[in-house]
């Protein structure tokens, strides 16, 4: 009994995530002219994406170290409070920012890629923290209390052992960001102010301005299919450096 | 090879816990010396002080007579085994063992020489088991590759916290077989922990026994067993019959401590009792019998061949010179 309800919970749960698929399918089979779109946009997602995931980690792995290790609650609900504001609300109080520091110091942020990296960076830190943070916390003290007494200092027993024990956590966060920073839309819209054109911007608008769904659909059902071949590799790759 | 270590009068808070009073301990140069206790008596906070894992709040800790209580680990010339190996998953058994000569980096030619080296001694046969990955190998390979990680870096000390505490009984025997061989081989300074009194004498030329964060007797093994300081090492120590003095009438206060093979079923010499036999055990090479009598349960062991069984009411004894009295 329980079995069946278990398994007639799980088929609509999985109905429920390939249907809007399903509806691309139908896009599709109306049929029509395929836009591509720039080598250079797609280069411009793909390396604004690894750059996005590269950043966030390196910033928060120090950040998911100290709250796994010393941390207390309030500080891990302070760090990890901005993954519940949406993105939206993120970008805008960004452009604020953006503003204030041209002011100040003349460094124009906005429009600009780099100004797109911070606030991809913003938006997706909170994954990294957790995901990191998950694999620092399981760490035990063992293995470092055992380097030390073979002679490592505290550093080299980091560098040696500690990180390359979390490292299936990094390639986590990595992929985790790096997949949704593939797909990104609002940052690149406000803070880039569609000057920085990624793929993601491209696809919407292709649906909303040129009401091409043709070629919106094939581009999202390329992006998914490219999504989860990257997830494929990567995972393929920790599990052959892992434990 | 091989340092002394000397613990002055250290102590060890883990927050308001003392976990560790006052305890002064010298381990000669070379020597064995096993610190015996119950979990939680301190045993394996003392050797992480001697480690130098866990600050000491009070008191001085020496090697080979310098003070190292504020040197780190890695500066103390000292190698430990764990209870849990703390082998590292992500390199493999080469890797594992070379850690602590890439940290010296040595020449990869005298890493590869050494690792070698090390294997051999713990008989792991090098080209068989260099390349594996730590999960492909069993418990007492582990413990092994464990070992001989912790050797190649040719320690004065070696530190080993129940170290076999999670392996098979044949194979642990093994393992402390050849732990006591390599010690005598290279001559280290061995302080091994454990709650096991069978491993204790089977490594120490000493035995430190510990309760509640003190050190309760320091002697050879004969003398913890014949000497014991009160009733608590005369229990932890092996089997013993404790019963007040005054039962072996005379005026004097305290304990009398038999040991079970000094109990002689049938005539004795001094003091005699009688009873009934509760319960017969077959333990290989003799049997234990409990005899209840006046009130207590004697535990005696007698030749597998003594004609005796559950129910019979004997009479028993021991011999003056085998009776040992502590005060408390």
């Amino acid at each position: 009994m329980i079995r069946r309800v278990a398994l007639a919970a799980f088929a609509s749960v999985v109905l429920l995530f390939y249907v809007p698929f399903l509806a691309l399918g139908y896009y599709i089979s109306g049929g029509g002219e395929l836009k591509l779109p720039s080598l250079s946009m797609v280069a411009t997602t793909f390396l604004l994406a690894a750059a996005t995931a590269v950043v966030a980690i390196a910033v928060a792995y120090p950040a998911a170290y100290y709250l796994a290790k010393y941390g207390s609650e309030f500080e891990f609900a302070l760090l990890t409070a901005p993954l519940w504001v949406g993105t939206l609300l993120k970008a805008y109080s960004l452009l604020a920012l953006f503003a204030i520091v041209e002011k100040f110091t003349g460094i124009a942020l906005w429009g600009t890629a780099a100004g797109v990296l911070v606030g991809m960076v913003y938006e997706y830190l909170p994954y990294a923290l957790l995901t990191l943070y998950a694999a620092v916390e399981k760490l035990s003290e063992t293995p470092v209390t055992a380097a030390r007494v073979l002679g490592a200092s505290r550093l080299q027993a980091f560098f040696r052992v500690e990180l390359p024990l979390t490292m299936p956590g990094v390639a986590a966060a990595f992929i985790l960001i790096f997949l949704f920073a593939m797909g990104e839309v609002v940052m690149p819209a406000v803070l880039g102010a569609w000057k920085v054109y990624t793929f993601g911007s491209y696809v919407w608008d292709l649906y909303f301005k040129a009401r091409d769904f043709f070629s919106g659909s094939v581009l999202s059902l390329v992006l998914a299919a490219l999504s989860l071949l990257a997830t494929y590799v990567v995972v393929r790759t920790i599990r052959s450096i892992s434990i | 090879m091989g340092l002394s270590v000397e613990l002055r009068d250290v102590s060890v808070k883990y927050g308001d816990f003392l976990a560790l009073k006052n305890v002064n301990l010298y381990v000669e140069t070379s020597e064995g010396l096993v610190i015996l206790g119950p979990s939680g008596s301190g045993k394996s906070t003392l050797l992480r002080a001697v480690a130098g894992l866990t600050p000491v709040a009070h008191g001085r800790v020496y090697i080979g007579g310098k003070d190292v209580t504020d040197l780190p680990p890695d500066k103390r010339r000292i190698s430990m085994l764990f209870q849990d190996l703390a082998l590292f998953p992500h390199l493999n058994v080469f890797e594992n063992v070379a850690f602590g000569l890439r940290l010296k980096r040595l020449p990869e030619e005298e890493v590869r020489r050494q690792v070698m080296w090390a294997l051999e001694l713990v008989r792991l046969e090098p080209q068989q088991f260099m390349g594996r990955k730590i999960y492909q190998l069993s418990g007492g390979q582990q413990q092994r590759v464990a070992l001989a990680r912790a050797l190649v870096v040719q320690p004065e000390v070696l530190l080993l916290d129940e170290p076999f505490s999670h392996i098979d009984l044949d194979i642990k025997n093994q393992l402390l077989e050849e732990l006591k061989i390599l010690h005598n081989k290279l001559g280290f300074t061995l302080i091994y922990v454990t709650h096991d009194r069978f491993e204790a004498v089977e490594v120490g030329d000493r035995i430190a026994l510990m309760r509640a964060g003190e050190i309760v007797q320091v002697g050879k093994p004969v003398d913890l067993y014949k000497k014991p300081r009160n009733r608590y090492v005369a229990e932890f120590f092996g089997e013993a019959n404790i019963i007040p003095a005054s039962l072996l009438g005379g005026t004097r206060e305290g304990y009398a401590v038999i040991r079970p093979e000094d109990v002689v079923i049938g005539n004795s010499p001094t003091y005699k009792f009688k009873g009934q036999v509760i319960d017969i055990t077959f333990l290989w090479h003799y049997l234990k019998v409990e005899i209840q009598s006046n009130g207590h349960i004697f535990k005696a062991y007698v030749d597998l061949e003594t004609p005796i069984a559950v129910g019979d009411v004997v009479e028993f004894g021991f011999d003056a010179k085998d009776v040992y009295f502590v005060a408390e």
